[in-house]
């Protein structure tokens, strides 16, 4: 609810609030105005009968003889709308009988009808004044009859209360309502929120419209629409990625075969030693293809890879036995060392990419008949997995860089496709790991540490 | 040995064909799926190679059809999609084995040997990698330079360690495999077996993986 900066017009951005803010308005303003015209019609109405009351009292008085003695009042009665009535002699000069003394101050009116008066004590109040027509006979007393004015507009003020009253009593209610059916829409709106953030990116669902309000169904529309152009565009490009890899795989397979088929017939000497520069081409070649499929299988959007427990000692494992034929050729001596044994919830093809390829970089930068080691154990408060290689490490000019795709260190030895470590970043981070590169202190080489901060799988005692 | 090659793809077709002619196969190749379907019913074939993606009919419903006939010829799937459900599949309807290209000639060679294996049960009893085997029914050990008798812990060793070749065993596991329940296991006794089949059979044999066990080569 901040006013938005460079306008001087307080806008609330809340749309309660704005609801609120007009509603009171509107209520209070209706009620204002009820009041106003009531206050002027049924003061209007109240003057006229009460003028009619005041003539035909006075009339009475004119036309009784002999003349009848007014009845005393008290102030109370006064102040609560009782007529005063005075007689005066013809003359006007003298007040022969007042049923209400006080008011004396208040001297015959010398033309006949309506006028008004004003006195200060004992009662400072406003009167309304009727004077009758002298009488006939000269001798007859002169018929004067005042109503206290106050009185007159304090009825009309009361009844103008009352009609804006239940316009204001209203409001607390209307409020609620108000209350009631905002906060029932921004719930559903939340609630449209909540599904719109538990989206899968990789498969998005529709949303529901069960619950949605009328107005934000368009909303909501829109969105599914969107959502099924994006699962479109998703499937559009896994179908790509597979038949690319169909494609990229059946000639790789066919010159890996002629490339067996030759073996047998080239001659020994230099003939053998190309045939060997040849073969290697091809197999970073098909390196190269497999790590662009893996890349690209994990841009396209599949479906969710289901999480299951998997224990990482086993995981790393099968990683290295599955890499033991690089460190044979390499004659790299490949270690071990687990210190804990945890099991985290994530796909384990997912968790396997990520160590695969910090592995196979570690067994490609370690010198020949270098060394390289795995350990698991606990840092910084949660478990970690080392990988450690002897070989010339990362100059810090490209730190920065080694995550980027096809980014290679200058001067790297060759075979690498220089997409290891961004799939095995993206597939870490999907799944809340990090993966953090440093050089070692105690010596040259390599040391890249995964962060299993994934959701762990809490210890059943056994 | 006979081996049927479906495979449409021409330059596979050819180079596969050749490369198990080298390695002592009598391969016939078809070219799409129902020649694949009628070759299958005239000749009597040892193993299948096949292909998925095939012209007039696919690969899966060779496979299907095979299977619905009672055809047990051992199948191996090769293909180049790598999509799970499609290698799920093809197990579901009855594949033995299933390998993605492109693949080493070298692993082809031994998936068709243990397809093959696995369909004649105790005839063929071999199993291993390409430098060492096993013979389950005289219990000996064959190499390069001929077969040799084990004691029964070095077969167990070596069965343990031959059933998925390249593959590493820890100590635990070992242990576990060769004694038996209750059976008491001095701390160095897997080092003194292992170092007695080094002796045996070449320092390479068995090798070490620091802080894993042993294993194999493939």
């Amino acid at each position: 609810m901040t006013a938005s900066r460079g306008s001087r017009i307080w806008r609330p951005r809340s749309l309660r609030t704005q609801l609120l803010f007009w509603l009171v308005t509107l209520h209070l303003a209706a009620a204002a105005l009820t009041a106003w015209f009531t206050f002027v019609a049924y003061g209007d109405l109240v003057h006229n009968a009460l003028d009619e009351q005041m003539r035909l009292v006075a009339d009475s008085y004119a036309g009784s003889d002999p003349p009848r003695t007014p009845r005393p009042l008290d102030s109370e009665a006064v102040a609560r709308g009782a007529f005063v009535v005075q007689l005066w002699s013809a003359d006007g000069g003298t007040l022969r009988a007042n049923s209400w003394p006080p008011l004396a101050a208040v001297p015959l009116h010398p033309a006949p009808g309506f006028s008004d008066a004003a006195t200060g004590a004992p009662m400072p109040s406003r009167w309304r004044v009727f004077t009758a027509e002298p009488g006939p006979r000269a001798d007859q007393p002169r018929v004067q009859v005042l109503q206290n004015e106050d009185y007159r507009r304090r009825r009309a003020l009361r009844r103008a209360l009352l009609e804006g009253l239940p316009i204001a009593l209203l409001l607390p209610l209307a409020l609620l309502i108000l209350w009631l059916i905002v906060s029932a829409a921004s719930r559903s709106l939340r609630a449209v929120a909540r599904d719109v953030a538990s989206q899968d990116e990789r498969s998005p669902t529709d949303l529901s419209l069960a619950r949605v309000p009328e107005e934000i169904a368009p909303l909501v529309h829109a969105f599914n629409h969107l959502l099924s152009r994006v699962r479109n565009a998703f499937a559009t490009q896994r179908r790509f990625v597979q038949d690319a890899a169909h494609e990229l795989r059946t000639p790789m397979a066919a010159i890996g075969l002629q490339i067996e088929n030759l073996r047998a017939h080239v001659p020994a000497g230099e003939a053998t030693e190309r045939f060997n520069q040849l073969e290697a081409g091809v197999t970073r070649a098909q390196h190269l293809i497999e790590q662009l499929l893996s890349l690209s299988r994990q841009d396209a959007p599949g479906r969710a890879m289901s999480r299951e427990p998997v224990d990482i000692e086993t995981l790393l494992r099968e990683s290295v036995s599955q890499l033991m034929v690089l460190a044979d050729a390499r004659r790299v001596d490949i270690g071990f060392e687990g210190r804990i044994a945890p099991v985290l919830l994530a796909p384990p093809a997912e968790l396997r990419s990520v160590f695969d390829n910090l592995i196979d970089n570690a067994l490609r930068y370690a010198p020949e008949g270098g060394v390289v080691d795995v350990r698991l154990h606990e840092a910084e408060g949660h478990a970690v997995v080392d990988v450690l290689d002897n070989g010339p490490g990362i100059p810090a000019s490209s730190m920065g860089r080694v995550f980027d795709r096809f980014f290679r260190v200058p001067g790297a030895p060759a075979g690498g496709s220089g997409l290891g470590l961004a799939i095995a970043r993206t597939a870490a981070e999907r799944h809340g790991m990090r993966i953090e590169l440093r050089n070692r202190d105690d010596g040259p080489g390599l040391m890249a540490r995964v962060h299993l901060t994934a959701p762990a799988v809490p210890l059943t005692s056994p | 040995m006979r081996v049927l090659l479906v495979e449409d793809d021409e330059m596979i077709g050819r180079s596969l064909k050749q490369a198990l002619e080298g390695a002592g196969w009598s391969a016939d190749w078809v070219r799409d799926g129902e020649l694949a379907q009628s070759a299958l019913g005239d000749g009597d074939y040892t193993c299948v190679l096949l292909d998925l993606g095939l012209p007039r009919q696919d690969g899966t419903e060779v496979l299907r059809r095979a299977r619905e006939r009672g055809d047990a010829t051992p199948v191996l799937v090769l293909t180049a999609r790598d999509g799970l459900d499609d290698r799920i599949h093809s197990l579901d309807l009855g594949a033995d084995d299933y390998l993605l290209k492109p693949f080493e000639f070298r692993e082809l060679l031994a998936r068709m040997r243990a397809v093959v294996r696995r369909r004649d049960g105790a005839a063929h009893s071999l199993i291993g990698g390409s430098t060492l085997q096993l013979d389950l029914t005289t219990r000996e050990v064959v190499t390069g330079g001929g077969r040799e008798a084990l004691t029964a812990r070095e077969f167990a060793l070596l069965h343990a360690l031959l059933e998925r070749p390249g593959a590493i065993l820890s100590r635990e596991q070992l242990e576990n495999r060769i004694y038996g329940w209750g059976e008491e296991v001095t701390s160095n006794a897997i080092d003194v077996l292992i170092h007695g089949m080094r002796r045996k059979l070449g320092a390479e044999s068995i090798r070490n993986v620091r802080g894993l066990g042993w294993r194999v080569a493939a």
